[in-house]
């Protein structure tokens, strides 16, 4: 082989090679498994967005419910999932071995009844809040409690809770409070969930208002 | 057919074939091994790292429900596994910002990195997918050829001009233009069409799971978050279609309107203002960590090297190796 059609062979095998990685890029860039999961669907946010839809279909003269439509796009969700686990399967290995992922899901559907994670403690004056987010004068763990990756770890809380991590998560909170703050007797920790207001209500002065969920308290004795 | 494959396979060949001074990889370089350690002592300062990547029978606060595999091969999600995955990490990334150590630091940055923070998969961003897809493609690039300390060992000099692969730029290019495509298909929420009032963004900014400080004034400047949500998502939509005007730049002898009309303008640069304030608006508002300085330094891909000749003869000058 001269060296011409070396660096020719070389150069086809190259394009070939990042073809393969073009094509690996887009396909892994469908929506993954994800979309067919049970407890998305029936996560408040999904239902608030399936009755969107359903209202929207009403008004185009299509009437549907949104159980029934939500029945209808799981199971299109399904039969695409199986889909595509069959044209991403030549290129799974390739990015999990070269860490070269995909998947872009990203405020795919804005969130209307957020949860807020709150964190009271109780000393000899009765309880008082260590914890709210952007509150200045509850900032216990502020520095931790408010990092990207907490807020991402709290905000599933509100989309498709993992309850083994939530009872682990608000135990070490507890823990931490009661260790770094000796007055404390007790620590109280709840998810703070209510409904966003639309502009018009914000703009009449109104502010959410909403109820507490999945309280836990850890006594002192407890520890 | 036949013919038309050939075409296309010798014109895919020439692409992945061009050669192009390596000034805008190595600036990337340096933005991306930036970020990395960024991201990487911030996990660390805040207490993340601990807490999240470590499982609770070491010290951390969660029983893990998964763990990778270059923790399993090190032992398992102890501290020490851990703390070992963030030095190599850490060290791996100085090394990419200093280019130093040839393509192997990118290796280990990507895996370790890749390895920690997936360790709890409710605390990973796809900022995390767009720094290991960097670095994938930069351990193939040329990124270590000038303004390293690579270069300074091999040469004697800061910097070099000597043409290297250009198919890496445009592959970051492409990373960011599907990046964008999939994200806007995946808004399947009526809030960010027309037929929800393109309200999305108001939306977000009364989460308070992202906003940086109380945003509940945005309504009073609700048909601008308006305009702001259809600017974003038929951005992100649309952010594909560049590939036609990349396209129509190589194709030589048509002059077809929809051609014409391509090549017109260069399209690069309303892209680009849109993108980089759109990252600028997420930065100011809204904590998603690293996404918008992750996704700047892919824009820095849009850059081609003969457009940096200013400012590089400037910074050939300062280092000492003549305006080159």
């Amino acid at each position: 082989m001269t060296p011409s059609s070396t660096s020719a062979s070389f150069a086809k095998l190259r394009a070939a090679l990042l073809a393969f990685h073009v094509l690996a890029v887009v396909v892994l860039s469908l929506p993954g498994a994800q979309v067919a999961r049970s407890n998305r669907w029936q996560s408040r946010l999904m239902r608030q967005d399936l009755a969107d839809w359903a209202a929207q279909l009403e008004e185009l003269g299509i009437r549907v419910s949104a159980e029934e439509l939500g029945r209808t796009a799981q199971g299109i969700a399904e039969s695409y999932v199986a889909w595509r686990s069959v044209a991403v399967a030549p290129f799974q290995a390739y990015s999990e071995v070269t860490k070269a992922r995909q998947g872009w899901a990203m405020f795919a559907s804005p969130q209307r009844h957020p949860y807020e994670f709150h964190v009271d403690g109780l000393t000899d004056r009765g309880w008082t809040p260590l914890y709210r987010p952007h509150d200045n004068d509850a900032r216990f763990l502020a520095g931790y409690l408010l990092h990207n990756r907490m807020r991402k770890f709290q905000g599933r809380f509100a989309r498709a809770m993992k309850g083994h991590y939530y009872e682990d998560f608000t135990e070490f909170v507890a823990r931490r409070a009661l260790e770094e703050n000796p007055e404390l007797r007790a620590v109280w920790l709840g998810l703070y969930g209510y409904a966003s207001l639309s502009p018009e209500r914000v703009r009449a002065g109104e502010r959410p208002s909403g109820s507490y969920d999945n309280v836990r308290i850890f006594g002192r004795e407890a520890q | 057919m036949i013919a038309r494959l050939r075409r296309v396979a010798r014109a895919w060949i020439a692409l992945t074939s061009e050669q192009e001074p390596p000034r805008v990889l190595a600036l990337l370089r340096v933005a991306v091994g930036l970020v990395l350690l960024g991201s990487l002592f911030s996990a660390y300062a805040s207490g993340v790292l601990e807490s999240m990547w470590i499982d609770q029978r070491y010290g951390g606060a969660l029983e893990l429900e998964r763990t990778t595999f270059w923790v399993e091969v090190l032992g398992g999600p102890s501290r020490t596994v851990i703390f070992g995955l963030f030095a190599a990490a850490s060290l791996s990334a100085a090394l990419v910002v200093l280019g130093l150590g040839g393509r192997v630091p990118y290796l280990v940055a990507a895996q370790a990195y890749d390895s920690l923070v997936r360790m709890n998969g409710d605390t990973v961003g796809s900022y995390d997918s767009m720094l290991t897809n960097a670095l994938y493609l930069l351990f193939f690039s040329a990124a270590n050829a000038t303004l390293s300390v690579d270069c300074r060992l091999r040469s004697g000099s800061w910097t070099s001009e000597r043409p290297r692969p250009a198919w890496p730029r445009y592959l970051l290019i492409f990373q960011l233009l599907v990046l964008y495509g999939a994200t806007g298909l995946q808004k399947l929420s009526l809030t960010w069409t027309p037929l929800g009032g393109y309200s999305a963004l108001y939306w977000v900014f009364q989460d308070p799971t992202w906003r940086r400080f109380d945003l509940s004034f945005t309504a009073f400047a609700y048909p601008l978050l308006v305009l702001g949500t259809a600017v974003t998502w038929h951005f992100e939509i649309g952010a594909p279609l560049l590939l036609l005007h990349y396209r129509a730049l190589r194709q030589k002898g048509n002059e077809g309107r929809l051609h014409r009309w391509l090549v017109r303008w260069d399209l690069r640069k309303p892209f680009v203002l849109v993108g980089v304030c759109l990252h600028t608006g997420i930065l100011l508002l809204l904590n998603v960590g690293p996404f918008s300085l992750i996704s700047l330094a892919y824009y820095l891909a849009f850059l081609r090297p003969h457009e940096l000749d200013r400012p590089w003869s400037w910074l050939r000058t300062r280092l000492g190796a003549g305006p080159g």
